[in-house]
């Protein structure tokens, strides 16, 4: 039998459709509240605060379920904001590159605009749209429930020398064409994501020169991620008053992952249950352990162990079977990591963790000569789920994650 | 040693103690596969036994005839030292390695040796054989003046013996030139000497460049003239005697001068250090005036040396350090956080350790300025890191002090306290009473703070509190 002849026909004896497992949140808003679990206070707090027009900062480490939370948050608004018979435009706007406040208002006024062009024919906004077409391309799907609107807008790779003028001062536009919005829809929310997939530095910088823009005018909200201020210290930002509400999203808990990951294979089962089948109630625990109490790492690990044991034709995944997954898995993910970042992980798991403290002779060993030296290379490796960020009173620490080998094991091999 | 040539050695010492006064010599012919320095070592462990049995004479004679011996090797070494300069036109290559193979032999009695030989040899030579030896002389001292290893004090004294003597002979008069050479790399030597009152030492180098000057003139020798302009230029602006201000401004004079024939185009390397010193003079000044002109010059100084270095980039990085220094002065933050964050990359792949601890230490405050406390604090602690490698215990107190304020106001109050409490034993130490004082000025905020917060933190205030 072929591999993937196996793989399906496994996949159809444990009842499932397809692997539910996937790193990022699903598009679909329904499949989302289908399968979010958790943070009900964070939800409670932000969502009247968004609605009075205050503005919600959301922090936390890689893969801790930003997205997740703000793309539900943004649902439940709609529907709720629907209920009260009231209006109110709502944009989700991805893949915000700037390097300065200016491009990142040119995006913001491309976002609104085009989204006044398209519902009102406003000429103005259509014309701006168009002048800042060349400075960034944009993807939008929106939905509408009563007399709200939620726009999901993707920006595209900004030109290297934009066509045009692309505006030279687009602030005071950016104001205008927010005023303009709120004339048609009265309730106005801006959720920016992935800013902070960027220097924090030059974030700083747009949140310290655009003050004006955040606190200006009532029933307009703005919503921000923050990975790049995750430290504590960072919360100067708190400082500048530009947020009402600071949620810092903490570690989930097992029993929170668990159930995160039934919900996943709910998705893709013909009845919804509360079983972890296929996987057996030990190893599902035993996943959510390693998960480390990162959403990400969660499905990271689910969608490699449920696709291996599918292809080795398992029966369930109980605790044999998956140490003999787990084991190939770890074995894979292990030798195809660059040798250098690899030297890392393994440094990561000799000194339990690299931390701002880590001892020189780890630097050493590097070939660093300083922590800062070395910070890109672990944003980079949390960037690819192989270090976890933790945080708790004495600072942050990136741990490997549970997908590497620990360093004495090739050696015996 | 293996025991058989112990041995040996101690039967030579025997006979040599054994024997009618003399006789040494030939017996130490005789023996001449054992005289080596070993023996001298031997003869100095038999004379300590013998001071401390109470044999004073027989160990001062041991004494007498090991340094004899020991001048003996020195002399054939200081002669096989010039024989190779001369023989290889001064060439490092040759000469280093075997300065390297006989570091022990490079003592302030090196020195005197030469100086003893020199005018030895000149009194018994005609003056052109005399002038010949002088000039191999000469380029051994610039030689040693260079060597990396051994010790630097030493060096440095052994080539300023060697320029003294080699002025005696090539005086102004019998040759001007040669004069203001040795002249100006007399006043090199008398500027990074070690031994001695720094003042005296600076005197000594303005006295000998200034000499250099009244023969090494723009007109007749333009490149050496500009070569000697910034060496006063250095001395004026290190200068302790005097006005402060009037020797800046000699020095900038100083500068300004050797820049009009090292030009960017013709001399990049040599153009590049001197505008570097003429920047740090307008540093110093600012540090003396606070006027923001001077900054400026000391910025602008530092931008034409970035602009204009091109690939030439030896002093790159600590261009980079220099002018974010001076834009930190100026308040210029953002920009001296761009320019020093280039110099710490590039001084990482150097790994410039020195260079790169103040770098962070910088960086480290300017973050602090602009309110990134949580990256202040990673860059301090990185900055202590490297510190403490070094062993700058001034630095690591400064740093200390420095990290225990930002965490004060990040409310790690513990932490903080450790911190401080490090420096003031650093301060208390070295009797620095008013930096004493605002740490304690600190800790009792810090304890406060510690106070107000409920346990288990206050717990930890009082432990350390013990270790006061």
């Amino acid at each position: 039998m072929s591999t993937l002849r196996r793989y399906r026909s496994t996949l159809n004896r444990w009842g499932i459709t397809e692997n539910p497992f996937r790193s990022t949140p699903p598009d679909d808003p329904s499949e989302l509240a289908r399968v979010f679990y958790g943070r009900g206070q964070e939800l409670e707090i932000a969502i009247p605060t968004l609605y009075e027009g205050r503005n919600v900062l959301v922090r936390g480490a890689w893969g801790i379920g930003k997205t997740a939370l703000i793309l539900t948050l943004l649902d439940r608004l709609q529907t709720e904001v629907a209920e009260l018979d009231e209006q109110m435009l709502v944009l989700y706007l991805d893949r915000v590159v700037a390097d300065s406040p200016n491009d990142f208002y040119r995006l913001l006024l491309l976002a609104v605009s085009d989204r006044l062009a398209t519902s009102h024919d406003d000429e103005e906004a259509q014309a701006i749209a168009n002048n800042l077409k060349g400075f960034a391309s944009l993807q939008s799907k929106t939905t509408t429930e009563g007399k709200v609107t939620l726009g999901i807008v993707s920006f595209g790779a900004k030109q290297e020398s934009p066509a045009g003028s692309a505006i030279a001062n687009p602030y005071p536009l950016l104001i205008s064409m927010l005023d303009k919005a709120q004339n048609y829809y009265t309730r106005l929310v801006l959720a920016v994501d992935d800013l902070d997939k960027q220097d924090s530095a030059i974030i700083q910088t747009i949140l310290e020169e655009s003050l004006a823009l955040f606190r200006q005018g009532k029933k307009r909200a703005f919503l921000m991620t923050g990975r790049g201020f995750t430290s504590r210290e960072e919360a100067n930002l708190k400082a500048l008053g530009i947020f009402s509400e600071d949620l810092t999203l903490q570690a989930m808990s097992q029993e929170d992952l668990y159930r995160i990951a039934v919900n996943y294979l709910n998705l893709v089962r013909k009845t919804p249950t509360d079983d972890p089948y296929p996987f057996t109630e030990e190893v599902l625990k035993r996943i959510a352990e390693y998960a480390l109490g990162i959403p990400r790492q969660l499905q990271v690990i689910c969608e490699k162990v449920l696709r291996q044991a599918a292809m080795e034709g398992c029966d369930r995944i109980d605790e044999t079977a998956f140490a003999s997954v787990w084991d190939t898995i770890r074995q894979e993910v292990t030798y195809s990591l660059d040798p250098h970042l690899l030297r890392l992980i393994y440094i990561a798991y000799e000194a339990g963790g690299i931390s701002e403290d880590i001892d020189d002779s780890y630097l050493e060993q590097l070939g660093v000569l300083t922590f800062v030296q070395l910070l890109p290379m672990l944003k980079t490796l949390e960037g690819g789920d192989a270090l976890v960020r933790q945080e708790d009173e004495s600072g942050f620490r990136y741990v490997p994650s549970k997908l590497f080998l620990p360093p004495s094991k090739p050696d015996e091999q | 040693m293996d025991e058989q040539r112990l041995q040996a050695y101690l039967e030579l010492i025997q006979q040599l103690l054994a024997c009618p006064s003399g006789e040494e010599s030939a017996i130490l012919e005789a023996n001449s596969e054992l005289v080596d320095a070993q023996l001298v070592q031997v003869m100095e462990a038999v004379a300590q036994r013998m001071v401390e049995e109470g044999e004073e004479n027989g160990a001062a004679f041991l004494r007498d005839v090991a340094q004899t011996l020991t001048r003996g090797e020195q002399f054939s070494f200081l002669m096989k030292v010039l024989r190779a300069t001369l023989e290889s036109g001064g060439n490092a290559e040759v000469v280093y390695p075997l300065l390297r193979d006989n570091l022990d032999k490079l003592n302030d009695r090196f020195g005197e040796l030469l100086r003893e030989w020199a005018t030895a040899t000149f009194a018994q030579v005609d003056p052109q054989q005399a002038q010949r030896i002088v000039l191999v002389i000469g380029e051994f001292s610039n030689l040693i003046q260079q060597f990396p290893l051994g010790s630097r004090t030493s060096n440095l004294e052994i080539a300023i013996t060697g320029y003294e003597v080699a002025a005696e002979v090539f005086t102004r008069q019998v040759s001007p030139e040669v004069w203001a050479t040795l002249q100006n790399n007399l006043g090199n030597a008398y500027f990074y000497r070690i031994r001695g009152e720094r003042a005296d030492n600076l005197e000594a180098a303005i006295a000998a460049f200034t000499n250099a000057l009244e023969v090494r003139t723009r007109e007749a020798f333009p490149i050496d003239w500009a070569g000697t302009q910034n060496n006063l230029g250095n001395a004026y602006s290190e200068r302790i005697q005097g006005d402060r201000a009037e020797n800046l401004e000699q020095g900038i004079t100083a500068y300004n001068a050797a820049l009009e024939v090292f030009t960017a185009e013709e001399f990049p390397q040599v153009w590049a250090e001197t505008q570097i010193n003429l920047g740090d003079s307008w540093l110093d000044r600012f540090d003396l005036f606070h006027q923001t002109e001077d900054l400026n010059c000391a910025i602008e100084v530092y931008q034409k040396v970035l602009d204009g270095q091109g690939e030439v980039s030896s002093y790159r990085s600590l261009t980079l350090y220099r002018l974010g220094k001076a834009l930190f002065q100026r308040g210029s933050f953002n920009q001296a956080i761009e320019y020093l964050e280039q110099a710490r990359t590039l001084l990482e792949q150097e790994r410039d350790v020195n260079l790169l601890a103040f770098t962070f230490f910088l960086l480290a405050r300017l973050y602090h300025r602009i309110s990134r406390l949580g990256k202040a604090r990673l860059y301090f602690k990185d900055a202590l890191r490297l510190f403490r490698r070094l062993g700058d215990e001034r630095a690591i107190a400064e740093a200390l002090t420095a990290l225990g304020n930002l965490e004060l106001q990040m409310g790690r109050f513990t932490s903080a306290s450790d911190r401080l409490q490090q420096a003031k034993v650093y301060y208390q130490e070295t009797d620095k009473q008013e930096r004493v004082k605002e740490i304690d000025n600190l800790l009792e905020l810090a304890r406060s703070k510690l106070r107000e917060i409920p346990l288990p933190q206050s717990g930890r205030g009082e432990k350390i509190e013990l270790r006061q």
